[in-house]
This record gives C-alpha cells, structure tokens and sequence, in this order.
C-alpha cells in the first residue's frame, strides 16, 4: 500500500515524503479531530501534530501494514489531550470551503458536529470519510461491532432527516 | 456509495486547509530532525556491570539462601481504603515492614506491630482497625489491594491468597468490597503518584479507569474515594477483580435512576434496559440506558440528587405512523391510501421496491451462509465476487432514488407516497451495509 511507502521513507527523515504524505491525507486527519474536538483551530493544531509524530516515531512504526490505523490512533490521543486539558468549545466559523456556493456543505458538516454524539461524530466520520470499515472502527474506538454499527445506522438515519428537513 | 455518505465526503472534501509548512511545523515542536544513534547497547553495559558488582558483594557479606527467604522484600502489597498503607513480605509471605502512606493511615497503625505476622493475619487486623475508627462502612465499604512482585506467577498467587481469605470474611456476613490487582511499580509511576498525593496503586487502578474510558482525567479521579472508583468499575474492566459490592447508599440507587429516567421520558415498561455509574464533570452519576419502541434512550442522572443532566433519544424517525422497526416491512397498505398519485405508478413502484428488497435480503441471507474460505485468495476473489453484487445494487438502488426524486418534483408522486418509498429504500441501503460488513468478516478479508 503506498502509505507504507511513505511511512518507511519519512523513518529516513525524508521531508519531500511528509509533505507528500501531508497532501495525502492530510484532510482525512483534519476531519477525524475536528469529529472529536468540534473546533476548527484546534483540531488543525491537532493536524500538524500529528504529522510532527508521524515524522518523530515513523522509524519506530513496525507493523507496517496498518499505517492508517496508527496515524488515526495518533489523532485520537493528541485529540483526546487537548479535550481533557481544557474545555474545547465547539467552534467551526473558521471553516473554508472550496468554491463559494458551499453554503450546503458547511451546513452539514455543522448539523453532522452538532447534531450527533461524539461517538457517532467519529465513527460517521471514520467510515464515510476515511474509509475505514466497522471493525478497523470497533478496534480504533474500542467498541463492540454492533455497538458501532447500530450507532453508525442511527447516526446516518438522523443526518438524512436533517439533510431532508432543511433542504440542504 | 450512497448518497448521504456522497455528500458527508464531498463536504469534508471541500474543506480549504493550509499548505504543508516544513518551518511551521519545526517552530511548534522539537521535531527530531535527525535519526536517534541508538543509546541503549552503552546503556545496558553500564548497568550490567555495576549489578555484578553489588550481586558479589551481597554475597560475600550475607549468606544468600537466608537473606533471600526471610530479609528480601519478595513482595510489596499495597492496601488503600481512605487510609493508604504499603506492607512489603518476605517470600514466605510474612510481613518485613508496614508503611503508612497518609495520616489515616497513621491513626490506623497506631499501637500495632506486625513484623513477622503472616500477611492474611496483618491484613485482617489492619481491615479491623479501619472498621473500627469508621473507614469502612455502610456508605463506603471499597478495599483496594494492589501486589507487586515482579514474577507474575507469585504476584497472582499471593492476590489470589489475600482475596480468598477476605472472601471468607465477605461470606462471614461482613459487607465490604474487594477490589484487587496485580501491578507493577516504577520510579516513574511512583513520582506520579506522589505528585498527585495517591498511592501507586490507586494510580494503576486509576489508569484502567481512563483506559476504559478516555474522558476520565487523573486530576478527577485522583480525588475520588476507593469506594467511587470501584462503583465506576461497572462490570466490565480488565485486569482488576472485585468481590462484594460496592456501596451506594450514599447515591439513589440504580432502580431509583431507571424510574426517574423512564418517567421523564414518559415511558413505563422497556425491553431492555442498563444501569451503570458514571464520574462527568465533578458529579457521580447513573448513566441509564433503555429501549422503547425500538427507539434508543441514554439518560445521565445525578447520582445523589437525581437531577436529569442529560438525556438524549434515537431521534424520532416518525412521519409515516406504519413504519415499525425499518427492514422487513413489506406493507404496501400506506401507499395506496389518499394520494394523488396514480395507481398503476404506485403499483410498479411498489413492486419494483419489493423486488430489490428480496435481491438485497438474499444477497444478505447468502454472505451469512458463507463459512471462511481456507486460503487468502479464496477469501479475495470470494469477497470481490459478492462485494460486486453489491455494489451494482447500491448503485441501481441510487439511480431509483434519483428517478423517484425526479418523479415527486414533478408532481407525479404524492409527498407521503415519495416519503414511504424513500423509507424504505433506506431500510433496504442499511441492509447492503450489513451485508458489505458480514461479508468482511465471513471471508476475512478485507480491501
């Protein structure tokens, strides 16, 4: 898989191949924090450090078959930190959308963050947007199959009445 | 892909983020520019040596067979109600030295000589004292005993010794509660501790609190009670044994947090339902979770006032009054009742649902019939051929979609009909989903 590839490059302290592994998946790590701190700023805090530890511990990343996993499991602590030191509010006015008749979408990736718990936020985010599959979910969150798969049923079916209701 | 999950990604993919910045990132934290030359082969030489040295003098001053069975700390035993004692052992399992960590402890110990006691009788006189000067209770009754010995097999043995014996104490008629585990200290674990004034055991049982759920913080738990710490154990967390139960008299109980939970939401009987206490934001609380209905509800209840803190529901899917539980409702009977559509399109709408209804169900009956294919590649191209079915149903399902949609904004479908039918093309997405994970695991394989 090309992450490794990368993975195995940045252990050399390749810094073309963290940048180019930031242009990769850069949004995918983003994404992931923003689902769990509901915080613009912060979660981009959490973004570029995580891509300092990527750069500090790739040498140290043996299972190299499961790259995603451990960067996301990266994402999660640092994010998780910075909830627990001090109270993260919710805070996405900061957002900037690709082209300007985005109004949509920032709609509802503000319903997707307000509307839906922070499990939920992770798991939706996790599958719909990076891809991953339920159980590589259960394992990152820690959560039995069916718990993640009936909140990620729940948490689908709430945001299409939402998207429905508000036309969006 | 569907088409809520299109446009979730399309949104998160618009989003305008900043360019990598190699400066940037190297003025936020020290990034380590350089690969490490691995210190540890120095590292492991020295140490190396200065034990051989101190090993020969040992030997040479103490005899070893004597020294090592009755001086030598075999194990150290942590006990922690309020009061915070450590009592280290020999190998026979009698007491070398006994610790107090705080002043209860102070006031416990008092008047007592335990030197030389087995540890069962020292720990039956210490748990006496604490009974006697009020540390254990009715309202708090938690005992938390932590053994360190690095040879887990005698660190196991020695736990399970101490909790069988105050085991027999619990089944005596005393009502207390043992919370066990076997750890391992380190200077590091032991200046974390003393930092946050706890014993190293506290902080171990502490860690698999915040392991279990990580939006504990040492600074919270750091100031609970034994007794609130294993009333946050629940059922379910590893590595720790508990025997007894845990008192909650000082909070309202279980039963008493389910009642207030299903009176507020206005329910009486559920199918289901779970009680657990919770630590959020200062407070301990019962975290209640029940089923009406079919619908989900998760309350968060003070657990000393009762006060409703939260409380969320399965949102209320319920335009359409027939729909129960969403997948196998094949009821045609809402469809053909008051709406201007047209009956020969109802019918072949209907049908042509109802016809990939049964494709999906099948579909789905026949990955659960799939036992475990013995090779890596028969798992591939058994996960690729039904992964494909798959996919081209979801995709026919998404172009249905988009026609009824086109239909309804036309004015040719009715809204609580286009409602119906959006429903139940939901129910039968959901069942592809399933079927995408059941596949997964049934071939053990996935992309």
């Amino acid at each position: 898989m090309e992450l490794s590839s990368y993975i195995v490059r940045i252990a050399d302290k390749d810094t073309n191949a963290l940048h180019e592994l930031y242009e990769f998946i850069n949004k995918n790590v983003y994404a992931y924090s923003l689902s769990i701190l509901k915080n613009h700023d912060d979660a981009l805090e959490v973004m570029q450090d995580t891509f300092i530890t990527i750069y500090n511990n790739a040498d140290k990343y043996e299972n190299q078959d499961k790259p995603m996993a451990w960067i996301l499991t990266i994402t999660k602590n640092l994010s998780y930190m910075k909830l627990r030191k001090s109270k993260v509010t919710s805070d996405i006015d900061d957002l900037v959308f690709a082209s300007n008749d985005n109004h949509d979408d920032k709609l509802l990736v503000k319903y997707l963050l307000d509307k839906l718990t922070k499990e939920e936020r992770e798991i939706v985010i996790l599958h719909v947007v990076n891809g991953f599959k339920f159980h590589e979910i259960s394992k990152l969150l820690n959560l039995k199959l069916s718990t993640t798969l009936s909140k990620y049923h729940r948490a689908i079916k709430r945001i299409k009445e939402i998207v429905k209701e508000e036309s969006i | 892909m569907s088409k809520i999950k299109k446009k979730i990604k399309g949104a998160f993919n618009n989003i305008v983020l900043p360019d990598f910045d190699m400066n940037n990132l190297e003025k936020r934290k020290g990034m380590v520019l350089v690969k490490e030359e691995s210190k540890k082969s120095k590292k492991g030489l020295w140490i190396g040596l200065s034990t051989a040295v101190v090993a020969v003098c040992v030997c040479l001053f103490i005899g070893l067979g004597y020294f090592n069975n009755n001086m030598r700390v075999a194990s150290t035993i942590g006990i922690d109600v309020n009061p915070s004692i450590t009592v280290t052992v020999n190998k026979k399992e009698k007491v070398l030295d006994v610790t107090p960590n705080n002043d209860d402890a102070k006031i416990i110990l008092e008047g007592m000589d335990l030197a030389g006691s087995d540890i069962n009788v020292a720990i039956n006189a210490l748990i006496g004292s604490m009974v006697k000067n009020g540390y254990i209770d009715e309202l708090a009754n938690s005992i938390l005993i932590s053994v360190d010995n690095p040879n887990s097999a005698e660190s196991e043995a020695l736990r399970q010794k101490i909790v069988d014996e105050l085991n027999a104490f619990i089944n005596s008629g005393n009502n207390i509660s043992v919370v066990s585990q076997s750890i391992t200290s380190s200077s590091d674990k032991e200046s974390l501790a003393n930092s946050y004034g706890i014993s190293v055991g506290k902080l171990e049982l502490i860690e698999k609190l915040i392991a279990k759920n990580n939006l504990y913080t040492y600074e919270e738990l750091k100031n609970l009670s034994i007794n609130e710490l294993n009333l946050l154990l629940g059922s379910t967390t590893e590595n720790v044994t508990t025997s007894g139960t845990a008192s909650d008299k000082s909070y309202i109980g279980k039963d008493k947090a389910l009642e207030i939970a299903l009176s507020d939401a206005g329910v009486s009987s559920v199918t289901w339902s779970e009680v657990e206490m919770d630590y959020d934001d200062g407070f301990m609380t019962y975290e209640v979770e029940f089923t009406y209905n079919n619908r989900e509800y998760d309350y968060e209840i003070n657990a000393i006032t009762g006060d409703v803190l939260e409380s969320n529901r399965e949102y209320d899917d319920d335009a359409n009054a027939n729909s129960g539980s969403s997948s196998n409702s094949n009821s045609s009977s809402s469809s053909s009742s008051n709406n201007s559509s047209s009956s020969a399109n109802t019918y072949s709408i209907s049908s042509t649902i109802s016809g990939y209804e049964s494709e999906a169900e099948s579909i789905l009956s026949s990955i659960n019939n799939i036992t475990t294919p013995s090779t890596r590649d028969e798992a591939a191209s058994l996960y690729r051929e039904w992964e494909s079915k798959i996919e081209s149903l979801d995709k026919e399902l998404d172009n249905y979609d988009d026609t009824l949609e086109r239909m309804y904004k036309r004015g040719e479908l009715s809204r609580s009909d286009y409602n119906s039918y959006e429903r139940q093309i939901e129910a039968i997405e959901n069942t592809l989903e399933q079927a995408e994970e059941t596949l997964e695991y049934r071939t053990g394989y996935d992309d």
